[in-house]
């Protein structure tokens, strides 16, 4: 075969090598990061007084700010491949912007659309099973038009944010659609007059469509600004945006707000139906008996924020704008500080599985601080901050080293967690080898991968794992303890891979390959492990060999000399003198020699 | 071409009959059990019916691709290594067509059964992105075309249980593969890239074989 040939065959004999070893090797990844990520416990919780300070608390009753999360609500609802697109199909896909219904039959639909770069008003009618789609309109920066106008401007990608408006005026409704155009740095309202009727429990709209403007607010020139996510209520969502058909991750971090029980009562329909009719005052002691009647005044109310808005930035800085100026008007705190280890520790929301962020008001509306929480990437460690008006840390909890609340946030790391739990080290250890059996130059790709990918991603990612432990690790090329971390976690894959290498190249050796093709063997199964050693194996030649009269290693018998020894072939002897014997020719010799009568 | 096109179908008529069953069969299945079930959930089966025939199907081409390479008809005689390389690499394009031809043949009517089926859905009409159809159908296509060319590197191996056994492991990790990659571009660049690989691969083992 032609060198180029056995080269093309090699290569495409080790692609499929190492595409059914990467298969092995996922889901032995995901079921090592599942059983990790489910050891940690799944609530911390700050208590009132103590903590938060946000209102005049009662003695015996102090309310409780938690934040519980669920692996395996991570687990399921992160679906991989066709999972998820079935589910997808199956669900209720979720609309970039809201759709207002007139009826059953015909409502509207806010898009924005890429070819036109502006949001289409698209109205759907639908006739028995036929829905007839039409454009009502085009909304640019510079207003709104009925036909396609090139003079409304373009807007870039814009960042889409739910709906806002005054529902609770009699029938006329101002509603507001917002977003947020990179391209200009502004934030943007698309207001008009709606409406609003109920039919058979059911809310409509009637739209004036004359009455659509568009509302532009000041240029957002704030260092570090790069918003990536503008909601009421801060929360995980896919690549694609919020409300898109990928965004059908439920979340599987919650934050919850337990206040006092008299509260409770009166604030929650579940907890009312579960003692209605009952006087709190003649409940049993461990429901009622500490408790005093707390003024509904003093007690803070956990809500996402209704006509105002948190706008995230790649780097976790959440700030607060206010919907009517389209400004921001203050700074509202930092995602908490989360990850598996030191180096891995991060505020940014690409590193986090979950995260959440809420407002806290007074029942008169005057905002008093944002709770913000977080899970790290892997799902193994999770803390929670609480953030006051003027945008102070004034509380911080996260899981310690002793499997205690703690506040120090140098404890937060979920190596240091796992290390000290019952099934922890074996754990992680196991997760550790299993890691290690993947391909040491694929193992170098994960910290670029864990950088482009977001958490979700994990599950799709084929050659490379952006959340091993060398994926968690963040690029510090200065530091002495980066290299020497690095050099830890790869040990043993590459200390494997230079083990097969050396047998690899003893066995070409010996097979008679030239310095070349060891030395390129050798490269090639120090950089991508057991795979290459396979296609290895693979593609040795069958060739038939015998045992060398000189050094008694086996010889190829094509080869002029031995490729151990360097020794030629043992010729024969050659006859110079004619042999003392001669084949006798008989009927010659009967001939010459007749017989004597 | 076309005589040698035509032996291969004979050859594997019996599976051809056994696609057929296996595609109609289950897309008949479900078609009732919706059918019956539709009060309560109308959707529920489309889905998961085309999947379960298209799973058997794939496992379906695996088969033919490891019989084309293991067993050939002529007597007796594996006329697959009788011939000159000119007549091989006839034969190989001609396995390699009838792997797409079963693909076509029985991918097709199943997707546009699936597509029709989906866009009959009185209840929100799912929202799917254009790219993503696209990246879904060309995926589709591949996989068991993988299965295929699956089946003939495996038939190329000369120990018969390794072939069986290597059959079933790899044809259920490439199923695995197809549960974690899903429809996305990369899916379908790794897929090409594993196709090219298997029908080279093969293609050298079985031009290099004695005569």
């Amino acid at each position: 075969m032609k060198p180029q040939r056995k080269l093309c065959l090699i290569l495409a004999v080790g692609f499929i090598v190492l595409f059914f070893w990467c298969i092995g090797l996922y889901w032995s990844n995901v079921i090592c990061s599942q059983v990790t990520s489910v050891i940690p416990p799944s609530s911390i919780s700050m208590q009132e007084p103590k903590e938060l300070n946000v209102w005049t608390p009662t003695p015996h009753h102090p309310g409780s700010l938690s934040c519980y999360f669920s692996p395996s609500t991570f687990f399921s609802n992160r679906q991989i491949g066709i999972t998820r697109f079935i589910q997808t199909l199956e669900q209720q896909p979720k609309q970039e912007f809201p759709s207002l219904y007139m009826d059953d039959s015909h409502w509207i639909d806010f898009v924005y659309d890429d070819m036109t770069k502006q949001v289409l008003v698209q109205q759907t009618e639908k006739h028995g099973d036929k829905e007839t789609q039409t454009i009502a309109g085009y909304i640019g920066p510079k207003g709104y038009s009925s036909t396609k106008n090139p003079a409304l401007g373009t807007f870039k990608r814009p960042l889409l944010m739910p709906p806002s408006g005054d529902h609770a005026k009699n029938n006329i409704s101002y509603f507001s659609l917002f977003f947020y155009d990179p391209a200009t740095r502004r934030f943007y309202r698309i207001e008009m007059n709606a409406e609003r009727k109920f039919i058979s429990k059911k809310v409509y709209f009637t739209i004036a469509m004359d009455s659509i403007k568009v509302v532009e607010g000041p240029v957002q020139n704030q260092p570090d600004w790069a918003p990536v996510q503008i909601d009421h209520r801060l929360s995980r969502i896919s690549d694609e945006g919020p409300y898109s058909n990928e965004g059908l991750y439920m979340g599987g971090l919650n934050i919850r707000w337990s206040p006092p029980y008299k509260v409770i009562r009166q604030f929650r329909d579940s907890y009312a139906d579960q003692y209605a009719g009952v006087d709190p005052n003649t409940m049993p002691d461990s429901e009622a008996t500490k408790e005093k009647i707390i003024p509904l005044e003093n007690v803070p109310i956990m809500q996402p924020l209704k006509k105002d808005f948190f706008v995230l930035h790649q780097n976790g800085r959440i700030d607060y704008l206010d919907g009517k100026t389209l400004n921001v008007v203050r700074y509202a705190g930092y995602l908490p500080e989360v990850g598996f280890y030191k180096n891995s520790v991060s505020r940014r929301p690409r590193d986090m599985a979950d995260y959440e962020a809420f407002g806290f008001y007074d029942p008169n509306g005057v905002y008093l601080g944002t709770v913000t929480a977080a899970v790290s990437r892997d799902g193994v460690m999770m803390a929670m901050d609480f953030y006051d008006a003027k945008g102070n840390l004034s509380a911080h909890k996260a899981v310690d080293k002793d499997f205690h609340f703690s506040n120090k946030p140098d404890y937060a790391t979920g190596i240091s967690l796992l290390k000290d739990t019952s099934n922890g080290p074996s754990l992680l250890t196991i997760r550790y080898l299993m890691e290690n059996m993947q391909p040491p130059l694929l193992r170098l790709l994960d910290m670029p991968a864990a950088e482009w990918m977001d958490p979700d991603e994990r599950y799709s990612t084929f050659f490379v794992h952006p959340n091993s432990f060398i994926g968690l690790m963040k690029f510090e090329f200065d530091r002495l303890g980066f290299w020497m971390q690095l050099l830890f976690l790869m040990m043993p894959s590459l200390a494997i891979g230079g083990w097969l290498g050396v047998k690899a190249r003893r066995k070409a050796a010996l097979l008679g390959y030239d310095t070349t093709d060891k030395d390129i063997w050798f490269i090639a199964i120090l950089a991508f492990g057991i795979p290459a050693y396979i296609t290895f194996k693979l593609a040795l030649p069958k060739e038939r060999m015998v045992t060398c009269a000189n050094c008694g290693n086996p010889r190829r018998v094509e080869f002029d000399i031995c490729q151990s020894c360097k020794r030629d072939w043992e010729k024969t002897k050659t006859l110079t003198t004619p042999p003392d014997w001669s084949v006798r020719d008989l009927a010659k010799t009967a001939a010459d020699n007749p017989p004597v009568s | 071409m076309w005589t040698l096109f035509k032996r291969e179908c004979e050859d594997v008529w019996y599976y051809l009959i056994a696609a057929i069953l296996l595609v109609g069969g289950s897309i008949a299945f479900f078609e009732f059990a919706e059918y019956s079930d539709k009060p309560s959930n109308p959707e529920g089966y489309i889905v998961p019916g085309f999947i379960f025939g298209y799973v058997l199907l794939c496992i379906l081409l695996l088969g033919v691709g490891a019989n084309r390479m293991v067993f050939d008809r002529a007597n007796g005689i594996f006329t697959f290594y009788a011939g000159h390389l000119t007549t091989r690499c006839r034969f190989f394009i001609v396995r390699l067509l009838l792997g797409a031809m079963f693909v076509v043949l029985f991918y097709i009517p199943a997707l546009c059964w699936l597509l029709w089926k989906l866009s009959q859905q009185a209840t929100s009409p799912p929202d799917v992105p254009a790219g993503k159809l696209a990246g879904m159908a060309v995926f589709l296509f591949l996989l068991p075309l993988t299965g295929y060319n699956l089946g003939l590197r495996m038939g190329q191996v000369n120990k018969k249980i390794i072939h069986n056994l290597g059959s079933i492991c790899l044809g259920v990790m490439l199923f695995s593969f197809a549960i974690l990659k899903g429809f996305d571009f990369e899916a379908v660049i790794v897929l090409l890239a594993l196709n090219v690989s298997l029908i080279y691969s093969a293609w050298q083992r079985y031009a290099a074989a004695a005569l």
